[in-house]
């Protein structure tokens, strides 16, 4: 029993390790749609599905985070562990860490524990976001197994200050404070921002695992972020500039507890720093960047035992790129290293990582092509060299039919490889085969438009690394292999009634299998569906969301009855108007509109019917 | 003579007789998987196995960690852990109620007309509780890790397991008093306790992992005599990659649960066998009518097993089907 404990820990550990919270001013008033950014590749990689997030102003709540808008606006299978718990994705059947998150271009990613908590990346936090389906290992590096996820900050040279500040609202004393302000000139832009988010999250949920199933109200589930992020362009010459990216945030979530199992006043305490400089440098056709960054986090996890973990990342790369005509290429090279300083690994163990990366695209009349390699030294030892090839062809003004196939890896985390005493020094990466097509029709007129997009994935990942017992301790080994395959369906219907009012629906569903030894992965819905209805008017807009979510097993053999699906509703409003220098924006927010009682994950609570309001004041010089 | 009668058949307390569905036959505790309410109930009578009989009987889980049960004036206790309650059922197995303000509780014992509830919190400790109502009459502190406990001659044993840490104690706590007479060095973290015919004590030692969590040291048994606390015999075991557990008794021999197998050792014996009487990774162990139970977790998160073995025969005679990581029999004949 008393590994049981241990054991516990290090799922509580692999879960909570990664806690990070951050923002950004994005000047969400004026930008309607945020933009797709692969710094890590070029913008457009034939084959590849990308889904660009688009923000409408009635979403542009710098309090909104990253997960609750791809939970509505994307076909990614969002897992939130409660009030003050972490919140992670599984795109396409693959697990939580085969979904990778690069920030300006760098994997922030934990190698700790192969997670990341998108809970703490609010929409504010970023100017330009992107989901890229399937693998990304040949264009990322290790950890791009199911998805990733580019979020990006870009800032440049103009004439202008702004300065906006907001406030947030909600139930369960919610209070949400954000500020920023911009300069820019015509050599130099800044932009500085600050949010404190905090919540008691102490709503009332009928406890239906308890003895006559009472009324509780969850306890010790408050939950404080803090953030500060800057973003800074400088010009150092005719055809270059710097650019320097912080992102730093300190964050104090209480542990609640479950259904089955009350809150001892457990907590998590995360701090981190993220920094980056950027110079690029352009001569006619030609591009070279040299990029550097440095990525720290603590945390301190204070439960029945306690622990506490550093870890550094330092990452440097030099690419060169070159396009003429339709024909393009570019070459990096990447090195890093990463290193730990834990009370629950050996011996500070680091570890040293080189990569070379190509990548060849062309473009004919109906047909754009791309082959793209990488090889990478992980500890002086060559890992499986990784391509990947993508095609669009363009088979009629309407209709463009995609294909892509890519091998992908995840390294070991540092868990894996140095848990004192369990950890196994010897496993290998895990190794995935990505194959996926889609075809997509699109008719648009002068006041409509219409998109639909139907695909097919296939993704099989094999050397797996799970934890197994071992008398009696764990040690995880490379032993398990997962085949998930399915299809997704998506649709966007645009019309605009006048040049002051118009309507937007999109939907989509999709259908996943997947399977170990014939049995469908715990928490991975086999059908996900959702609806998104936009209706603008002038300065006015309201918008409603709907989600539905499938059954979903939480036992490895099927056995047990699975989580029963659910469907949740959000109603949002918001009204803008300006006076002189001034815009104002008032915003609400009725989330889960039927009260629904649901289960994310299994015994832990979702809060009820809960609302929020915001006003957001902007500044322009 | 009744406290003898239960530590000789190792983990198998018998009491008065009540009617209901499952008031004969073998309750097996399956622990669970960690945070995901899958402890549950198997029954085992007449070759006829029924899972899951707590939460089909109630329409609700039985919560996180299912660590232990025991019968006590017709109703079963059933310790679960990490849920921070007791579930009290009746023979029907319908629940009558839950005692929710303990933390981290382990096993239970009654004696006096209270009941005895050994935890983890606050450095080790042991409640002492109104078996009606659940409510705290005292809290006992003891050393860290309070688990299994032996009643005899009114002196209630606890071994003090450590915890999330360490002990070398058992603490001998009077229950006409219910405060703690005497705090026992006995060794590296004891684990399990029982008597043998001629009324001594013995206590398992899990022994600890070293510092690089490779191999474990300081297991072993301690042969006490109660009358004098004192210590008559330490009997180390062979340093091993896993702790002990489970310590049973047919009054004569000893079984317990270490280094790759269940040991066999006469209550005469000085010195510890160098092999298992029979092989296999085992989660726990216990005795009942002259038959070995022991529990096959198997991968933890999956059901497992419970193989019967008579005391020294290799292969198991006979296998009962649980639920996930069974950890606890109790045996109603």
């Amino acid at each position: 029993m008393k590994n049981w404990y241990k054991i516990g820990f290090l799922v509580i550990n692999l879960a909570l390790c990664y806690d990070l919270m951050g923002q950004d001013m994005t000047d969400t008033i004026t930008i309607n749609e945020v933009q797709i950014i692969e710094k890590a590749s070029f913008d457009n990689v034939p084959g590849q599905k990308r889904e660009i997030i688009k923000l409408s102003k009635i979403l542009q709540s710098n309090a909104l985070t990253i997960s609750e808008v791809l939970n509505t606006q994307s076909l990614v299978n969002v897992r939130n562990y409660g009030a003050s718990g972490i919140s992670t994705i599984s795109v396409r059947g693959a697990g939580a860490s085969h979904t990778s998150v690069v920030w300006n271009g760098f994997n922030i990613q934990s190698f700790q524990n192969g997670q990341f908590d998108f809970s703490t990346l609010p929409i504010g936090a970023s100017d330009k976001i992107a989901l890229v389906y399937g693998g990304t290992g040949a264009q990322i590096g290790s950890g791009s197994i199911g998805g990733t996820l580019f979020v990006d900050n870009e800032i440049d040279f103009g004439d202008e200050l702004d300065v906006q500040t907001q406030f947030l609202a909600g139930s369960y004393k919610r209070f949400n404070q954000y500020a920023s302000a911009q300069y820019r000139s015509e050599k130099f832009a800044t932009r500085l921002s600050f949010l404190n988010d905090q919540s008691e999250n102490n709503f009332t949920y009928k406890n239906r695992t308890r003895f006559r199933t009472p009324i509780d109200t969850v306890k010790n589930g408050a939950i404080r972020r803090l953030s500060a992020t800057s973003n800074t362009k400088i010009k150092t010459g005719d055809r270059s500039d710097l650019n320097f990216h912080l992102w730093a945030t300190k964050q104090d979530a209480k542990d609640p507890g479950t259904m089955l199992s009350p809150a001892r006043g457990h907590y998590t305490k995360t701090d981190n720093v993220r920094l980056a400089g950027v110079w690029k440098w352009n001569h006619k056709n030609i591009d070279a960047e040299v990029r550097s960054a440095y990525l720290y986090n603590h945390m301190e996890y204070a439960g029945d035992v306690t622990s506490d973990h550093y870890t550094h990342n330092q990452i440097n790369e030099l690419s060169l790129a070159s396009h003429w005509n339709q024909f393009l290429w570019k070459l990096a090279v990447n090195q890093s290293i990463e290193w730990i300083n834990s009370s629950d690994l050996t011996e500070n163990p680091q570890r040293q990582k080189q990569a070379l990366y190509g990548m060849i695209q062309r473009k004919w009349k109906y047909i754009e092509g791309v082959v793209i390699m990488r090889q990478e030294m992980v500890s002086h030892e060559a890992i499986p060299f990784t391509p990947a090839a993508g095609l669009d062809i363009f088979m009629s003004k309407n209709i463009t039919f995609s294909t892509f196939v890519s091998r992908s890896y995840k390294l070991p985390t540092f868990n894996d490889l140095y848990w004192t005493g369990w950890g196994n020094p010897n496993l290998n990466s895990e190794d995935a085969l990505n194959s996926e097509a889609s075809i997509k029709y699109r008719r648009w007129k002068e006041r409509n438009s219409f998109q639909i997009k139907l695909g097919g994935f296939r993704n099989q990942i094999k050397d797996i690394i799970i934890w197994l017992p071992q008398g009696t301790i764990w040690r995880p080994e490379n032993l398990e292999s997962v085949l998930s395959y399915g299809l997704e369906f998506e649709s966007e219907i645009k019309h605009k009634f006048s040049s002051e009012m118009g309507i937007t629906a999109n939907g989509q569903y999709t259908w996943v299998k997947s399977m170990n030894e014939g049995k469908q992965l715990i928490y991975i819905p086999e059908h996900k569906a959702g609806i998104n209805l936009l209706f603008t008017y002038r300065d006015f807009m309201i918008s409603y969301s709907h989600i539905y979510t499938g059954n979903r097993y939480t036992d490895k053999l099927n056995m047990l009855k699975p989580l029963a699906r659910f469907n949740t509703a959000d109603i949002r409003v918001a009204q803008s108007f300006s006076k002189n220098q001034y815009k104002f924006n008032v915003a609400g927010a009725v989330k889960n509109v039927y009260n629904a009682t649901y289960e994310v994950i299994q015994y832990i609570p979702t809060p009820p019917i809960n609302f929020e309001l915001s006003i957001t004041i902007t500044y322009k010089q | 003579m009744l406290p003898l009668l239960i530590s000789f058949v190792g983990c198998s307390p018998k009491e008065s007789e009540t009617t209901g569905n499952y008031e004969k036959g073998i309750l097996i505790l399956n622990e669970g998987l960690f945070n995901s309410g899958t402890a549950d109930i198997t029954h085992y009578l007449n070759n006829i196995t029924q899972q899951n009989v707590f939460s089909q009987t109630n329409n609700r889980p039985l919560g996180d960690i299912g660590q232990s049960m025991t019968y006590y004036d017709g109703k079963y206790y059933i310790v679960v852990n990490n849920s921070n309650k007791i579930e009290v059922v009746d023979m029907d197995f319908v629940s009558i109620a839950a005692f929710e303000n303990l933390t981290l509780p382990r096993y239970i014992q009654f004696a006096n007309g209270k009941g005895y509830v050994s935890s983890w919190a606050n450095d080790g400790q042991v409640y002492v509780i109104e078996p009606a109502t659940g409510a705290v009459l005292k809290t006992i502190s003891t050393d860290p890790g309070s688990e299994k406990m032996l009643l005899h001659d009114n002196m209630l044993y606890v071994a003090n397991s450590g915890g999330y840490g360490s002990s070398n104690t058992i603490s001998i706590i009077n229950t006409n008093t219910d405060s703690v007479e005497v705090t026992l060095e006995v060794g590296s973290n004891p684990i399990d306790l029982v008597i043998d015919t001629q009324r001594n004590l013995w206590v398992l030692l899990a022994g600890q992992y070293d510092a690089s969590w490779t191999e474990v040291e300081g297991a072993g048994l301690v042969k006490i005599a109660p009358q004098t606390n004192q210590i008559l015999e330490t009997i180390a075991f062979e340093s091993s990659t896993g702790t002990a557990n489970s310590l049973c008794t047919n009054g004569q021999d000893l079984f317990y649960n270490y280094n790759g197998g269940i040991h066999k050792m006469s209550i005469d014996a000085t010195i510890a066998p160098s092999a298992p009487a029979i092989s296999g990774q085992f989660y726990k162990l216990y005795l009942n009518a002259s038959k070995l139970y022991a529990c096959d977790a198997g991968d933890y998160s999956t059901p497992g097993k419970v193989l019967i073995y008579n005391q020294t025969e290799q292969l198991a005679t006979d296998t009962i089907h649980a639920g996930i990581t069974p950890s606890y029999i109790l045996f109603r004949n």
